[in-house]
């Protein structure tokens, strides 16, 4: 348990030459009369207030040198020296260093500042729990561990990820319900992140995901506990990650992302017709542009004869053809939605005005598109923001401009032709090992135990 | 990725490819209704009319303009393609809802006419055909004041969704096609004509059989057939109880059927049931003569109706159906069934069995 | 097969409704249940195995060889003929400025990549698409029934001469629209059915769902055209789905959405047909792969897409009825041929 003798003198070098330079870093030496040691810790992510109650405190009222180092062992974070590459990593993430005589001493004593728990503000719900998770992984898994009392949580803490960043990630189960496959395949993959820097869910996602071109998330990204806790107990895996708020839940499937944790909350029929309009609304968002281009210059007899005609007179001061104003305003539409993402809160509702109100108004007005046109981009645009993972929904933003480019090229045979095609490749989709996208139909080799 | 190349290699092709069938809506001229008369200087030909309805900026002002292109030619198709070259923008059939065929025209073999509706693909089968009284082009120059979309009102009239009376007979240029072709089935077209308030109307019927007998129903006549074709139940019927005094149904609701007996005397009893309500009438209704008035309502119903049919059995016209009926019921070819039949016909005897409920006498007694 | 119910199958049906077509749905539906059950039962023997996988494994190598073949040929023909009539129809009526070679490299891009797939994929594909179609479809068949101006002797006419001896084409037009199971042979591999037998109920609702839909496409179209009037329509359900009216709706016409929801069905018919082609003959071909995919799949899609893209320049509407007729001729034998190649593996597997 003791160090070999030479490790101090190996060590004290090494943190000398990496540490010494940054301001942050201590190098205290302290003295009793009896015997001396030296603390070495960096002060910026540590819980400084503590090392004086902690350690110093202690140091003069013991007087025996291996009474201290007992006292220090008993110590909850204590640490055992491994070797130096460990140790640096270690000094990095908030340990304290003690060289006393020859030994060597890990105590940790992490300290984060953003432990706050934060509303969750990306997926609200109306009844549901109001707060999300923390940027902090210990208190992200207190507030889990609150809403699943059941001792086959396991919870899995010896990854780092990226080269350079070296984020701590947490993987966590129901030992009991887990699908081992699934499991294996994650932690797999988690050993293969090469990447230098990893800092949000996201970017975990790319990295976790075989398929580096993909369109649609494979795994969910969340940001509520309540919908954590649910995923646990479907045998779901769950990868918690350091400093962000969002943890990922695999295997997710498509549907998962169409509910909301709100449908659980509400009466059963109330819930059921939520998820019809979302689906609804994912039509909707999907198809109108198209088909409002397939109608328009394809095959305007399919509809009724006055309502062709109330689109034919709006659409006679418009110069060009319908492809180009649909193309032309779902981008206009796509900026006002980027703008108030990235605009500071107060001045995101004065972005939607002018380009909502002020611009809708007068490009009508001057003829550039026709009032019709302005009626559809705002539906879409409405029924985009039903679905309520995030990611799906950006997704489908992307999805509607491949429908439309093959229905402005071959009408609404077009249309029928790239939805079956986006049918296919959704189908073709997996999220570790279980298929995307199907309905009833159930393989023979079904994975057990997860829905 | 190999896949992902192929794919953007095949996009490309289609790329360069299609260039075609891309033509905006407002780039298109509708064609709402079309008539067809007589050419006036070419024997056996054709003069077009086609009704086109400008889509301008402003709709919700006025009334939709129209333009009506005509042109004399030997073929439906040619006389088309001459007036395509009339107006800038692409003509569209895909909305053509009205067929008008000029009387004159009805005189002359009909599914040669109708052949080339049939043909064209963007012709919808469920426009609707009316014979034109004096001729199609008239009516189709016909602009009522109600009207915001050219024809709009043609439309309303024939379609359920407008008016509903006992005098229009809705026909669609599928059945009418149909009862062209079909051997014991003769073929019935309403009959438009423009009235004095500057719109049109509708109340009568004409009937064309294969051997191009052309028979005009009256408007009491019309309505019931229409009775008795599809049991209409939204009619009024005057009951006279003697000379002064009468009495008027209106009807609830109707239901009207026949039944063949005796295959080689035929015998087509019709039954005729329905219930009505008093709509109208010049006396106070006695509560205990109910009886009576209901047998007079029964009367004046079944001798119309028997009136109807003996009309039609004497110009050989049969536009309900009965040779159809017959074919159905018996057994052989159907080149015999159609000879027999024929033979058959003219000695059809009628009986009409009706049964009529009065089942209130309206809001007051 | 619901594709072609409103495809080839009326045609040819129309063209005997003078001619024992009624007794030829009933005939049709009784022999296909015999071949549905016998099939079945018989591939249930063989948990997680395809068709060829058992003909391979069990029967002497060039009897196998050949026979996989023609089943596989079978398939394709079956995928060709969809698409050859779909091409038809999309040019003819919703496209018409739209060059069918286009129109054929659209469809079959989509199919090859569905074809590719694996095979549990294009089950859920298929689901997803049916589900989405079957119920607008459905209610277009209902609508298409309760109308007043609907011809219902017409329709008793057809009955009159329904019992007559009918044509063998005609029978096998109406297995042809059974044909469905025999796609069981490769999903057998992926679907697990947990039972011994199939149930004498399934294959009777088979039968009964089978009966009301070929009645449904032979007598609608006549109701609505006309016994003698039907005649002249190359696709008397298209004409039929034109001829029906939605009074109350954004679109007025009821033709475009039949036709949209009949392509797609259509498309993912022609898909599944192909999948099963392939699956079959892939194993009498070499496993040659390149970068992990295998190559041979590839090139075959390729050859059908080229085959069936040009093929439509040559060969006119006529004759491909005939080459219909023909082919659903050929059906009959074929359904008796695979029981006793079926049969025979499994005399084989339990002599050793």
């Amino acid at each position: 348990m003791f160090g070999k003798s030479n490790n101090v003198d190996q060590l004290k070098p090494l943190l000398e030459k990496n540490f010494k330079g940054s301001k942050d870093a201590t190098f205290q030496n302290l003295d009793n009369g009896n015997y001396q040691l030296k603390m070495i810790y960096i002060n910026s992510v540590i819980d400084t207030s503590k090392i004086h109650d902690m350690f110093v405190k202690p140091f003069f009222e013991v007087e025996k040198k291996e009474q201290y180092t007992k006292y220090l062992q008993s110590l909850g974070d204590y640490k055992e020296y491994k070797n130096e590459r460990e140790t640096i990593k270690d000094i990095l993430h908030g340990s304290v260093v003690f060289l006393i005589d020859q030994t060597v001493h890990l105590i940790g004593l992490n300290h984060q500042e953003n432990n706050s728990v934060l509303d969750a503000n990306v997926e609200t719900t109306i009844m549901g729990p109001q707060k999300g998770l923390s940027e902090n992984i210990n208190v992200n898994l207190n507030l889990i561990r609150h809403r699943y009392h059941v001792p086959s949580l396991t919870v899995e803490n010896n990854y780092l990820v990226g080269d350079k960043s070296n984020i701590e990630v947490v993987l966590l189960y129901d030992s009991e319900q887990v699908d081992t496959k699934v499991l294996k395949k994650v932690k797999e993959q988690l050993n293969k992140v090469d990447r230098s820097i990893v800092q949000s869910a996201g970017e975990l996602h790319r990295a976790l995901t075989s398929r580096k071109r993909r369109l649609f998330p494979t795994l969910m990204v969340t940001e509520r506990p309540d919908r954590i806790a649910y995923n646990l107990s479907l045998g779901k895996v769950i990868v918690m990650m350091e400093g962000t708020p969002f943890v990922l839940i695999t295997p997710a499937v498509f549907y998962d992302f169409m509910t909301s944790m709100e449908d659980f909350y509400q009466p059963y029929f109330v819930g059921k017709f939520l998820v019809l309009l979302r689906y609804i609304g994912l039509l909707i968002s999907l198809f109108l542009p198209s088909f409002y281009v397939g109608i328009i210059s394809y095959n305007p007899e399919i509809l009724r004869i006055q309502l062709a005609f109330s689109i034919a007179s709006s659409r006679i001061p418009v110069p060009f053809p319908s492809y180009l104003e649909v193309i032309f305003m779902l981008i206009m539409m796509e900026m006002l939605v980027e703008a108030s993402i990235r605009l500071p809160k107060t001045i995101g509702p004065t972005a939607t005005t002018v380009g909502g109100l002020i611009l809708g108004q007068a490009t009508t007005e001057a003829g550039l598109v026709s009032n019709i046109m302005i009626i559809i981009v705002a539906s879409v645009a409405i029924s985009n923001f039903i679905i309520p993972i995030n990611e799906m929904s950006f997704s489908m933003r992307v999805v509607k401009y491949f429908l439309l480019l093959f229905t402005t090229l071959f009408g609404l045979i077009g249309l029928v032709i790239s939805t079956i095609g986006l049918i296919f490749y959704l189908v073709n989709l997996e999220s570790h090992g279980y298929p995307y996208l199907k309905l009833f139909f159930s393989e023979s080799k079904r994975p057990s135990k997860v829905s | 990725m190999g896949k992902g190349r192929k794919v953007f290699y095949v996009l490309f092709c289609l790329l360069l490819l299609s260039s075609c069938g891309f033509k905006d809506i407002d780039k298109r001229a509708f064609v709402v209704s079309m008539g067809i008369d007589e050419a006036s200087n070419m024997e056996d030909g054709y003069e077009i009319i086609l009704k086109v309805a400008i889509p301008e900026a402003e709709s919700r002002k006025e009334s939709e303009k129209y333009i009506l292109l005509t042109e004399e030619s030997q073929t439906i198709g040619e006389a088309v393609n001459i007036m395509k070259g009339r107006i800038s923008n692409e003509l569209d059939f895909g909305h053509m809802k009205m067929i008008v065929l000029g009387s004159d025209i009805m005189k002359r073999d009909l599914s040669k006419v109708m052949d080339w509706f049939t043909r064209r693909r963007d012709i919808q089968q469920i426009a609707y055909v009316g014979v034109g009284k004096p001729d199609a082009k008239t009516i189709l120059d016909v602009t009522p004041k109600i009207e915001r979309l050219p024809s709009n009102s043609l439309f309303l009239f024939f379609g359920e969704t407008g008016t509903e009376s006992a005098y229009v007979t809705t026909s669609y240029l599928f059945n009418f096609r149909r009862d062209l072709k079909e051997r014991g089935i003769d073929a019935y077209l309403p009959v438009i004509e423009p009235n004095d308030t500057g719109g049109l109307s509708i109340a009568k019927l004409m009937i064309s059989s294969k051997e191009k007998i052309l028979l005009e129903l009256n408007e009491e006549e019309t309505k019931m057939f229409n009775i008795l074709n599809k049991g209409y139940d939204k009619f009024n019927m005057v009951v006279e109880t003697d000379e002064t005094n009468y009495f008027v149904l209106t009807m609830d609701q109707v239901d009207s059927s026949y039944t063949f007996m005796n295959r080689d005397q035929p015998v087509i009893t019709f039954t005729i049931n329905f219930s009505s309500l008093v709509e109208e009438s010049t006396f106070e209704f006695n509560k205990s003569k109910m009886e009576k008035y209901k047998k007079l309502a029964e009367e004046t119903v079944q001798k119309s109706a028997k009136q109807l049919l003996l009309k039609l059995q004497e110009n050989n016209l049969d536009p309900f159906g009965f040779g159809v009926h017959y074919r159905s019921i018996q057994k052989g070819s159907e080149e015999e069934k159609i000879k027999q039949w024929d033979a058959l016909y003219p000695n059809v005897s009628f009986k009409i069995d009706v049964k009529a409920t009065i089942k209130g006498t309206g809001v007051v007694e | 097969m619901l594709a072609n119910v409103v495809a080839l199958v009326p045609r040819i049906m129309i063209d005997a409704r003078n001619n024992g077509a009624i007794l030829s749905i009933f005939i049709g539906a009784l022999l296909s249940s015999l071949f549905f059950y016998f099939y079945m039962n018989i591939l249930l023997k063989f948990p997680k195995k395809t068709h060829a996988e058992i003909v391979k494994e069990y029967i002497p190598k060039w009897i196998a060889v050949l026979y996989i073949m023609i089943i596989s040929l079978i398939f394709f023909i079956s995928s060709w003929l969809i698409l050859v009539v779909f091409i038809d129809i999309t040019k003819r009526f919703v496209n018409p400025d739209l060059s069918p070679f286009v129109i054929g490299i659209i469809f079959l891009s989509v199919i090859c990549f569905g074809a590719l797939l694996k095979s549990e994929k294009t089950l859920y594909a298929l689901e997803i698409i049916l589900l989405f179609c079957i119920p607008f479809i459905g209610a277009i068949f209902l609508k298409s029934t309760i109308n007043q101006h609907i011809s219902w002797d017409a329709i008793k006419i057809v009955f009159r001469h329904g019992f007559e001896l009918p044509k063998l084409e005609t029978i096998g037009a109406t297995t042809y629209s059974f044909l469905g199971f025999y796609y069981y042979s490769i999903y057998n591999k992926v679907i697990d059915l947990k039972k011994k037998k199939i149930p004498i109920l399934l294959v009777f609702i088979v039968a009964a769902v089978g009966i009301v839909n070929l009645l449904t496409s032979l007598l609608v179209p006549i109701g609505y055209h006309g016994f003698d009037g039907i005649e002249e329509y190359v696709y008397p359900w298209f004409s039929t789905a034109d001829a029906i009216r939605m009074e109350l709706g954004f679109i007025e016409r009821v033709l475009f959405i039949f036709l949209l929801l009949y392509v797609g069905v259509s498309i993912i018919s022609a898909t599944i047909s192909s999948h099963v082609g392939i699956e079959t003959i892939r194993y009498i071909l070499p496993q040659t792969k390149w970068r992990n995919v295998s190559i041979f799949p590839i090139f075959i899609m390729i050859v059908f897409s080229l085959f069936t893209t040009i093929s439509y320049f040559f060969i006119s509407q006529e004759q491909v009825f005939e080459l219909a007729k023909i082919y659903f001729t050929f059906l009959l034998p074929m359904g008796v041929i695979s029981i006793v190649v079926l049969v025979w593996a499994d005399r084989r597997k339990k002599h050793g």
